[in-house]
This record gives structure tokens, sequence and C-alpha cells, in this order.
């Protein structure tokens, strides 16, 4: 048992006064018999001299002062919050959803009307509310009361940031270390993928209490850039992602382009962008604040110094010329294609054409990131990263009439080793394929290891490179490789001002919850029962005194 | 309804009793009818008192002639005359007197049917005049032995009154403008007005008085205990006392003040006082009294 009023000594403090004031009071108490009597004048001169109630007289009704004590008692508990310290049987588990999406139209006082309907339904010994904004937060613990929740609610608004909702049931499953039921009623329409909801375990029951059809019908809902389709080094296609509404509007060095062409449904291509990392706006006409517009920046794409072996020029010397990318230097660089007999430039990544006899696989794929024994996943990841699965590799192993293996495997440097033969097969040599020039150029990407384009940062999204950041405004959510920004806005960099967008929650697989349970959970708390008894005790005083048993 | 039955007061014992009473005084009042009484009156009595100069109008027969012859002069003897004593008794009949068992008004009442007898039969004249919140006339003086019944008739068939109102009663009766006697107040005294107010009424009268002061030992030691709320019968008044030993120590203590103020009011105005015990026979306490020392108004 526990107060949530007082403390100890004053609980104690309390009890102590009340039981003397009732003490004093029950010797001023008097129980009066009528008597007739012939006259009274001896006694009214009597009681003119003498008071019938002192302090010092013998104590009387020893069982009515234990009755009263004992109902005051009760009364000054309820008034400092006696509250049982065992455990409830279920627990309630509330979470607010702060994000962007709370500021769309009158989402927010309707969710924070929602929160309270449901913490007044249930026993605010039990629950527990959360606010889940950029980051989940604690708004009450449980034991407080509907005041607290009221007072901290009146001054919350909706932040500009992706839903944490995730974060907290994540969080909640590293913490919750107990058998009891919990209730978690999410209000608000922050998506909770069904691979969170599966790891969640059995005692816990997911709900949702949010307005119907309060995901806006039109809104931004994502963003990507890729090199140009085009093939042009120094351009970029952006794609958007909306839902609803009409085709979205780009606003760059301030001309407003239309999207060049919609992929898919809801899906929106720029292209050929220039990559010299100028800000842009995208604007979605008719959707809600503030998913109708993003800012974001566009790359700039740096030419790569390559060290050319001379004796490669015949192979090379063509395609490195005509990519706008590359820049052939003659010393120094930021990588090297030689000759596996060569020494030029050994400190630098290297594409290297080797002898058969020194190298077991066709192509020998070296990363100081991969792990000691690759699987098969992360080779197929290179793979494609370096556009190998276009070549075609049936027609050069039947060329060469020897099969061609590829091995991922760990080196101090990135490399990539390739037989010297493939580029000698009669009529059927790599540097005549068509896609000859898309291989280098991923290959020399590959070797570069140049950072993913990051051009428009998300809130809530991880940021690779984040520790870079030199002098934030805001708090930086996560840690090492999963810092993200938090709050949409701008965010200083050493690289400069950093535009940080938000969009709508969309489909990452939503799981479908039930509204939760209606009405209050007919659970009563530990003072309702006091009141109850003290009620009951005050009928049977009561009882006591018309009975005569009582004064 | 009557207070009480007839039997109670139309007592062959009563009268036997009041025969062997006799109630003197050491002078009655003049000009009252020829009784057992020595009145200041000089009359027709037997014993010769003195000689006063005749007058014109004197009986010639009363003249000395002896003393004329000696001293030439007229002078008419003077006797000793015998008048009745005019007593006037107040019984109290308020509400207090009827509330106990048995009732100290039966007491009293039976003490003013033997005094009534005890005067009537000694040929005095007897006036009773019962009071509560006022005085009543039952019976106007007069004199005749074959009163006594009919006043204890009348005195049984009287209902109880309300509240004591004892300096009332005696200022009604002061107003009749009685012939001076003898004022027999049978009461308790317990007059909500406090005994004070009872004494100075009384020394108003004209009358000598006799108190008859009806007790109990009840009065003295109630031996009440614990929380009580009193009600006085006649008032409705009601007293919230808790009564510990403090409590009876200091009624006790107001009890004997009560006593001491009668005691000293009647020493200091030689008033005569006979504490009845109502718990006791009425007729051998008054007995008792008489033959002690008789009673001499």
């Amino acid at each position: 048992m526990s107060l949530a009023q007082f403390s100890p000594i004053a609980l104690v403090g309390g009890l102590l006064a009340l039981a003397g004031g009732l003490y004093a009071l029950q010797r001023l108490r008097v129980r009066h018999s009528r008597v007739q009597v012939v006259t009274t004048m001896f006694w009214k001169q009597v009681a003119q001299d003498t008071y019938a109630r002192e302090l010092t007289q013998r104590f009387r009704h020893l069982w009515a002062y234990l009755l009263l004590l004992l109902l005051s008692s009760l009364l000054w508990f309820v008034v400092g919050g006696l509250r049982s310290d065992s455990l409830p049987e279920s627990e309630r588990l509330l979470i607010l959803d702060r994000s962007a999406s709370a500021s769309v139209g009158d989402h927010w006082p309707a969710w924070k009307r929602l929160l309270r309907e449901q913490f007044l339904a249930g026993d605010p010994d039990a629950t527990t509310v959360l606010v889940c904004g950029a980051a989940p937060r604690s708004l009450t613990v449980p034991g407080d009361s509907v005041v607290f929740l009221d007072e901290r609610l009146a001054t919350l608004e909706p932040e500009q940031s992706a839903p944490s909702v995730e974060h907290a049931m994540l969080a909640l499953l590293r913490t919750k270390n107990d058998m009891r039921p919990l209730d978690v009623v999410i209000i608000g329409q922050a998506p909770l993928s069904q691979r969170v909801v599966d790891l969640l375990p059995e005692e816990v029951r997911l709900f949702r209490a949010g307005l119907p059809n309060a995901v806006p019908s039109a809104a931004l809902l994502g963003m990507g850039v890729s090199p140009a389709v085009s093939g042009a080094w120094e351009r970029v296609d952006l794609g958007v992602r909306v839902r609803g509404g009409e085709a979205p509007v780009l606003h760059l060095a301030g001309s407003e382009i239309p999207a060049s062409k919609q992929q898919a449904q809801g899906l929106y291509l720029f292209q050929d962008l220039p990559a010299g990392g100028q800000q842009f706006e995208i604007q979605l006409p008719r959707a809600p604040a503030p998913f109708d517009r993003v800012q974001g920046q566009l790359p700039l794409r740096q030419p790569l110094s390559v060290l050319l072996d001379p004796a490669l020029e015949p192979i090379f010397g063509g395609v490195l010329a005509a990519h706008p990318g590359i820049q052939l230097v003659e010393q120094g660089g930021d990588l090297v294609i030689r000759l596996a007999s060569s020494d030029l430039g050994l400190e630098l990544p290297a594409l290297e054409l080797i002898s058969s006899d020194q190298q077991a696989e066709a192509i020998f794929l070296g990363d100081p990131a991969a792990a000691a024994e690759p699987g098969d996943l992360a080779l197929r990841k290179v793979l494609g990263e370096l556009a190998l699965d276009q070549l075609d590799g049936t027609g050069l192993a039947t060329s060469l009439g020897r099969p061609l293996e590829v091995t991922y495997n760990q080196a101090s440097l990135r490399r990539v080793g390739i037989w010297e033969d493939l580029f000698s097969i009669e009529g059927a040599a790599l540097q005549s394929s068509r896609s000859f020039p898309v291989f280098v150029g991923r290959v020399l990407s590959w070797l570069a290891d140049t950072p993913d384009w990051v051009h428009t940062w998300q809130a809530g999204v991880p940021v690779p490179g984040l520790d870079w950041i030199a002098d934030s405004e805001q708090t930086l959510a996560g840690s090492g490789e999963d810092l993200a920004p938090p709050l949409a806005g701008s965010i200083s960099t050493a690289l400069g001002s950093r535009s940080v967008g938000v969009f709508a929650p969309q489909g990452m697989s939503p799981a479908q919850l039930p509204a939760p349970l209606d009405g209050p959970s007919g659970d009563w708390n530990l003072g309702t029962w006091i009141l109850l008894l003290a009620l009951g005790l005050l009928l049977l005083e009561g009882r006591l005194v018309r009975l005569g048993r009582m004064p | 309804m009557s207070i009480l039955a007839r039997s109670e007061l139309v007592d062959p014992e009563l009268f036997e009793a009041a025969r062997r009473l006799h109630v003197s005084a050491r002078r009655v009042a003049p000009r009252g009818r020829f009784a057992d009484q020595r009145s200041r009156d000089r009359g027709m009595g037997l014993e010769f008192e003195d000689h006063r100069p005749y007058a014109p109008g004197d009986d010639l027969r009363a003249v000395d002639w002896h003393l004329e012859r000696r001293l030439g002069r007229l002078f008419v003897r003077l006797f000793e005359q015998q008048e009745d004593l005019p007593m006037y008794l107040m019984p109290d009949v308020s509400k207090s007197q009827f509330l106990e068992e048995p009732p100290r008004g039966r007491a009293g009442l039976r003490a003013t049917v033997l005094l009534a007898a005890a005067a009537l039969f000694q040929h005095d004249t007897v006036g009773v005049f019962p009071f509560a919140e006022d005085l009543t006339t039952l019976a106007r003086p007069a004199s005749g032995r074959n009163r006594a019944v009919i006043l204890a008739t009348r005195l049984a068939a009287l209902e109880a009154g309300g509240a004591t109102d004892i300096p009332r009663a005696v200022k009604r009766l002061g107003a009749l403008r009685l012939r001076r006697g003898l004022v027999v107040l049978v009461s308790d005294l317990f007059d909500p007005r406090g005994i004070e107010a009872v004494t100075e009424a009384l020394k108003s009268l004209r009358h000598r008085l006799l108190i008859v002061q009806l007790t109990r030992p009840v009065d003295a030691d109630p031996g009440l205990a614990g929380d009580l709320r009193l009600v006085d019968c006649e008032t409705g008044v009601e007293e919230d006392v808790s009564i510990t030993p403090a409590v009876q120590q200091r009624y006790r203590e107001t009890y004997d003040a009560f006593e001491n103020h009668i005691a000293q009011f009647c020493r200091e105005r030689g008033i005569g006082r006979i504490r009845l015990d109502c718990d006791q026979d009425v007729v051998s306490q008054l007995t008792q009294v008489f033959e002690s020392g008789g009673f001499e108004a």
C-alpha cells in the first residue's frame, strides 16, 4: 500500500492527529438518558458551576471511539489517495501518435479527446500513457490522475516527425519481463508493421482507437534520386511517390518543373535533373499540410580520378574517355586500373587484369567490409551493384571453354580481379560487350566506394554518415549508424544546411488492429472500496445511535 | 380526575389523631369569634385581667363597685377574651407533588387535613387555599367540627395543578385581606424561581407562618449517575448533566444551602417549620412534633 498524495510521515501524522482529535471529542461526547425529576433547580445551579464535558474526566465509550477512529481513518486514507502496491491483473498502455499525421486537419484535438476517453475508461492505477512524436515519451505513469493528463496534454502539440510507435513497441518488447496481460491502445494512424506485431508476446493485445478515414487522401509518401537512366553522369532522376491528388510539381532554381512521366500508380519521375547540389522543393497540389510539400537537395557528382596502366590503354582508354564522370590522371587519383604484374598505384583500390594461372576464379571481388565468409546474399548484392549480372556470362564461358566463377572475399582494399583471358577471346572479348561501359562505370564506382546519394533527409530515417554533423539544431534520434534527424525542417551540418522532410506514413504491411473495448474496465480502485466501507460504517453508526447502543 | 382517593383523606385515623393535637396561639388577633385561643380583646372570659376607667357605653355589669367605693371613681373590670385562631392552610398541589410514588402530595394533603381537623376541633376557623401556579379558594375561613370531613372530601377531589409559583400564591393570599391568623404552607418549596424568591414573598405576609416542608431522603441524595438529561416535570425544562462524584458533591452542597436558607429564614423570623418525610407516616410525625412540645403559633 502507498499513498499518492501524502508521504508516509504525513500519513502517520494525520492519523495521529485524527486519533487525538477524536479522543478529545469522545471525552466530550455525552449520551443523555432522559430522567423526569421533581425539580431541576438544583441541577441547574450545579451545571452552572460544573462543566459537564471535561477532558480530564474518565474516558468513556471506547467502542464508539474505535468505530469513529476507523471511519475517519478510512476517509483519511481516501484523502491520501491510498492505492495498492500489488500489481494489477492487467495493464493498459495508451500510445498517442504525435507525429506529423496528427497535425493534419483536426486530427490532433480529436486524438487527444480519444486518449482522454480511453484513459477514463480504464483503471488509472494500471494505465501508462506514451506520446510518440520524434521519440516515445512517457506522459503519465500508473497512479496519475486524469488531472495530470489534462495538464500535460494542454501544452502538447504535434511534431513534424515520422511515427515512432514502432520504436515504442520494440522498446516495450525489450522491457516487458512479466507475464501480466497488457492492452496496448494506439491512438492515431501511426502504422505498425505486421512484423513488429508478430514479435510481441501473446499477453500483449493491440488495439487502435482512431478516426475512420483519418488517412489523408492525398499526400507525399516518399522520394528518391538515382543516376539518370539516360546515363548522363552529371544528371540524376528524381522519383516521387504520392497518394491521390494531382501530379507533383518540382520547384528547382526558380522554375516549376512538371513530372516527366508517371512510372506507375502514384510514382512520378523527374528525369535528367542536374546533379549540382541545388535545393529543390516538391509540391503536391490538394494535399493537406504537412504532407503537401518537401524540400531536398540534388546530389553533387564529382568526377573520379583514375590512374590507367598504359598497357591497358587499348582496352579501357575509349570507355574512360567517354565517361563524363571519370578523369584520367598521371599520378595520385582515387583508384587504379592496372595489370596484376604492375606496381602502379598499389595503395589504391584497383581493377586488375590477372592471369588465370594466378587466380582460380574468373572474377575476384575483395572488400574490407566483407565478412570472413560472406554468404550468397552478399555476393548477389555485389553482383547487382557491379552490373555483372548484365554480362553474358554463359557466352563468355562457352567461348573460353572454362566455367566462370566469381568470389567475394575480404581484402585490405577494394579490389576487382578479372582474368586477362576474358579480354582476349576472339570475337567475344569482354570489351566488345554492349554492357562493358556500364560494367566499367559500376566497377569504378564500387571501387571508389562513393557514399549513397542521400539527397533528401527524412525525419526518422537513418542517414549514413550522419556522424559528420558538426552542429545540429536538432536532437538526433538513434545512435551510430542509425542516426536519424528526428524532426522535419532544416539541420546544420559540416557540409552546410540540409533540409529534412517528412512524409505521410505509407504501406509497410501495416497490421490491422481491432478497436479497443468500449466502456470502463469495471475494476474499482481501492479508494472506491474504502469509501463504500466508510459509508457502511456510517450507516452502522447511525443505526446504533438510533437503537441507543451508541452515545 | 382527583389526585387522591377519598379514603386517603377522609380517614378516621387522621381525625382521631387530630383530637389529640392542640394548636395554640400566644395571642390571636382581636375581634375574632369566641373560641379557645387567648385574644388581645378584653371580654367575657373567666380570667380577670385588668381595670380601666369607665367610658360611656360600657356595660354597667362590668363596673367594679368595690373600687368605686374605695376611690370614688368608676372603673370597669376587664376579663380575658378567648377567641378563635384563624388558620389558613396552603397545600401545594403542583405537578411535582404527584410525580413520585408514593406522591409527596399525599403526605402534604394528609398533613393539611390533620392540621385543619385539629384546629376545627378546638373551635378555630379554618380556610383552605390550595395553590400551584395560582391560589384557589377551596374553603373560606369558617369553623365547625363537622367541617373537617367536608374539607377532607374537597381536598380529595382536587386536581393536580401546573408549575409551582409560591410567590404568586402568597401575594394572592395577602390580597384576600383575611383576618390575621396562622398561615400553614404545605409544600416542598421547590419553586423554579428559587428559594430566595420564595422567602422574599413570605416576608410580605402579615400572618404568622408555619411551614410544613415536604421532604424525601432522595432530595438530598438523588442517587443519579451517568449522563442524564433531566426534565423538570412541571416546566419541561431540560438540563443535561454528567453526574460524577464531583457533581454529586456539588449537588449536596447546593441542597444543603437550600435547607440552610430555609432554616435561617425561619429562625430569624420566628417562623415555625416542620419537616415531614413523605416516605414515612405523616400522622406519627406530626403527633410526635406536637407531643414533644406542641406547636405555638
